[in-house]
């Protein structure tokens, strides 16, 4: 037993590492892939910009396997971080998972949420995907934005959880 | 209900308030050209002098102008549940805040305040938009009123809210019955300016030094560069003894201004008790007048450093939830609390916490591994290297370096407590200060879980309770730990019928 609780004791508590968890769509790759081809770009972009100025050769290969590198890894990190990413609904709270090599779960519960929002941008909306954002009281790291859900489910989410927090008003 | 003053009309400020527009105006003015004005002294040539001595008097007749008509076109009224402020000299603006959005009212008074005899009011509302509003000048029979007026208003709004049947009597909640609390004397204030961090601030003025001289530096200014290449000239040339005794003389400037910033920031301190929380009152030149309602308030600290707790004496801060990151920081502080009367705030915000059974806990050893690696080995492996490029043997001075970062993170390791019961979180920190921090489980907004990769591998966690006035992190805990808490404060708040605020 890690602490102990008089009136509630622990084992009989919900616990969050049991519920389900749902991936993201498949299209969020294919958006993390697509933001990685576009600061990889730019990246390339300014090696190449380089290579035109007279620096010696040693910088500009330098510059280029360096670019290469980060080029590499922003792919295999975002791809790694799609597989990572995983939201879980529960009747109460609403959580979410991410993060390839620095994990984080934060979780909100309804009782807590300000304002809900389903957000999509020009990419986001060419794949079909949506953002689900969820602000409560506690300032900008608390606020919660599941990424890469398909429109309806977004909407559906969003609806779930504004139910739920009139519910509680009432 | 109402009461019989006619703040349904639009109201003007006190005319007084035209200083404070004109004064407002000048310091932009001044600050835009500063350039210019530098060069005005500099360059005395007389030709120039008068023309500008013209230009000048030109600007500040306009301003002076420009003034009168912002306050005669500054109006504010109550229409309805709002307060509704209408400004702007060419353009009109109408802003309203309705009563329930706002926050708290809060009285200042800086010393040309206190010399014209009104009062600054500003008006914290929820929401980032439009989050602060001050009115410039108020006597101060009127600016009561307008705050008891609201706060009354807002009162009754939101008993409404909880039971229509329930009659709030409106006017009741206008005459607060507050009850004073702490006072601090001359003595008291001398004696928390004495017991003050002093190498702290020490470190603050020479930063300050520091960057003055950066300032200077980058303006080139031929004088001062003179002045301060001939200062490190001297210092130089002098021997280790005078940098002793530079040393000692910062430490007593040190003294003299933490004494001195602890008077003026806290002179004729005083602290009510009112209906709904607190209120305090201080300042020499500045006087402030801050309230805290009980619901607002999100988290409890109180602090205090050896020399104090010899005293018996700490800091008590109150967090009160605030849609602005900024003003999260800046807590009620009240200085110089006896234990008893730390335990009765305490107490009366977060009731009979201390009365169940405190569960106590540590963070894990492997902290102290990893923060002697990431302050302590890796910049002085950095650093090392550069002095040993340059003076050799010396970098091994920087293993010292490493010894204190170890010594630190140890202590706070092994002094590091945190404790829960069924209603609150309490945690107990410090390398050499003793700081207490307490929550109550019900304020928490949301809970993160956050892994490095060692973490992972070691099986060890940080969990951060998001609050509305400020997080709060425990690092270092076992991941199953993390996980149970988290399930247990989850729990605490999803059961729980009782507002965050």
């Amino acid at each position: 037993m890690l602490f102990h609780n008089p009136s509630i004791p622990l084992e009989d508590l919900p616990a969050l590492a049991e519920v389900e968890e749902n991936k993201p769509e498949r299209g969020l790759l294919k958006l993390s892939m697509i933001w990685a081809a576009i600061i990889s770009f730019f990246l390339l972009l300014s090696a190449t910009v380089v290579s035109f100025t007279p620096a010696p050769t040693m910088v500009k290969v330098g510059i280029w396997i360096g670019m290469l590198t980060i080029a590499g890894f922003l792919f295999l990190a975002f791809a790694k971080g799609y597989h990572r990413k995983a939201y879980s609904l529960r009747g109460h709270d609403l959580s979410y998972r991410s993060g390839w090599l620095w994990h984080k779960i934060t979780t909100v519960p309804f009782s807590r949420v300000q304002h809900v929002e389903v957000d999509q941008g020009p990419i986001e909306r060419a794949l079909g995907l949506a953002t689900l954002k969820v602000f409560t009281a506690g300032g900008s790291s608390s606020d919660l934005s599941v990424p890469g859900l398909s429109p309806e489910r977004a909407k559906e989410m969003k609806t779930f959880i504004l139910q739920k927090i009139t519910g509680h008003d009432a | 209900m109402t009461p019989e003053l006619p703040l349904t009309e639009p109201q003007r400020q006190s005319p007084i308030a035209v200083v404070f527009i004109l004064y407002r105006y000048l310091k932009r003015m001044v600050r835009t050209f500063f350039a210019l004005i530098v060069l005005v002294f500099f360059q005395r040539e007389d030709n120039t002098m008068s023309f500008i001595l013209i230009g000048v008097i030109t600007i500040l007749a306009g301003q002076l102008i420009y003034a009168l008509l912002a306050y005669f076109r500054y109006t504010f009224y109550i229409e309805g549940d709002e307060l509704i402020i209408e400004s702007g000299v060419i353009g009109r603006k109408r802003t309203g805040i309705p009563f329930d959005r706002i926050q708290t009212i809060s009285f200042e008074q800086n010393v040309f305040h206190q010399a014209l005899n009104v009062v600054q009011l500003n008006i914290d509302t929820a929401g980032s938009a439009q989050a602060e509003l001050n009115i410039d000048a108020l006597v101060r029979p009127k600016a009561e009123e307008l705050r008891a007026f609201i706060l009354a208003q807002k009162a009754a709004m939101e008993g409404e809210k909880v039971s229509e049947e329930e009659e709030i009597p409106a006017l009741k909640a206008v005459k607060i019955e507050e009850q004073e609390v702490i006072r601090l004397s001359l003595r008291d204030l001398a004696l928390i300016g004495i017991t003050e961090n002093h190498i702290r601030t020490a470190g603050i003025l020479l930063g300050g030094a520091f960057s003055l001289y950066q300032l200077v530096e980058g303006e080139s200014s031929e004088a001062w560069n003179k002045l301060f290449t001939g200062i490190s000239d001297f210092m130089i040339g002098s021997s280790l003894l005078l940098i002793g005794s530079l040393a000692v003389t910062l430490l007593i400037v040190s003294f003299v201004v933490s004494l001195v910033r602890t008077i003026l920031q806290y002179f004729d301190f005083r602290l009510w008790r009112t209906e709904k929380g607190f209120r305090i009152n201080a300042g020499l030149f500045n006087r402030r007048e801050q309230a805290a309602a009980r619901n607002k308030i999100q988290m409890v600290k109180w602090v205090t450093n050896p020399l104090r707790q010899l005293m018996g004496l700490s800091t008590v801060r109150l967090f009160q939830a605030s849609s602005q990151e900024v003003k999260r920081k800046q807590a009620i502080s009240i200085p110089g609390c006896q234990d008893a009367e730390k335990h009765k705030i305490i107490e009366e915000i977060i009731p009979s916490s201390d009365q169940l059974d405190y569960r106590e806990h540590q963070i894990s050893r492997r902290y102290v591994g990893r923060m002697t690696l990431y302050f302590g080995i890796i910049p002085a492996m950095f650093f090392g290297g550069i002095t040993y490029a340059n003076a050799g043997l010396w970098a091994l001075a920087w293993l010292a370096f490493v010894f204190l970062i170890w010594a630190a993170s140890n202590r706070f390791q092994k002094r590091y407590r945190w404790y829960i019961n069924e209603q609150t979180l309490l945690v107990h920190e410090g390398i050499i200060a003793s700081k207490h921090t307490l929550l109550a489980w019900y304020k928490v907004q949301s809970v993160s879980i956050k892994q490095s990769p060692y973490q992972a591998g070691k099986d060890l966690a940080d969990i951060v309770l998001y609050t509305a006035a400020g997080d709060l992190r425990i690092p270092y805990i076992e991941l199953q730990q993390a996980e149970s808490l988290r399930d247990f404060v989850l729990y605490q708040v999803e059961t729980t019928d009782r507002d965050w605020m």
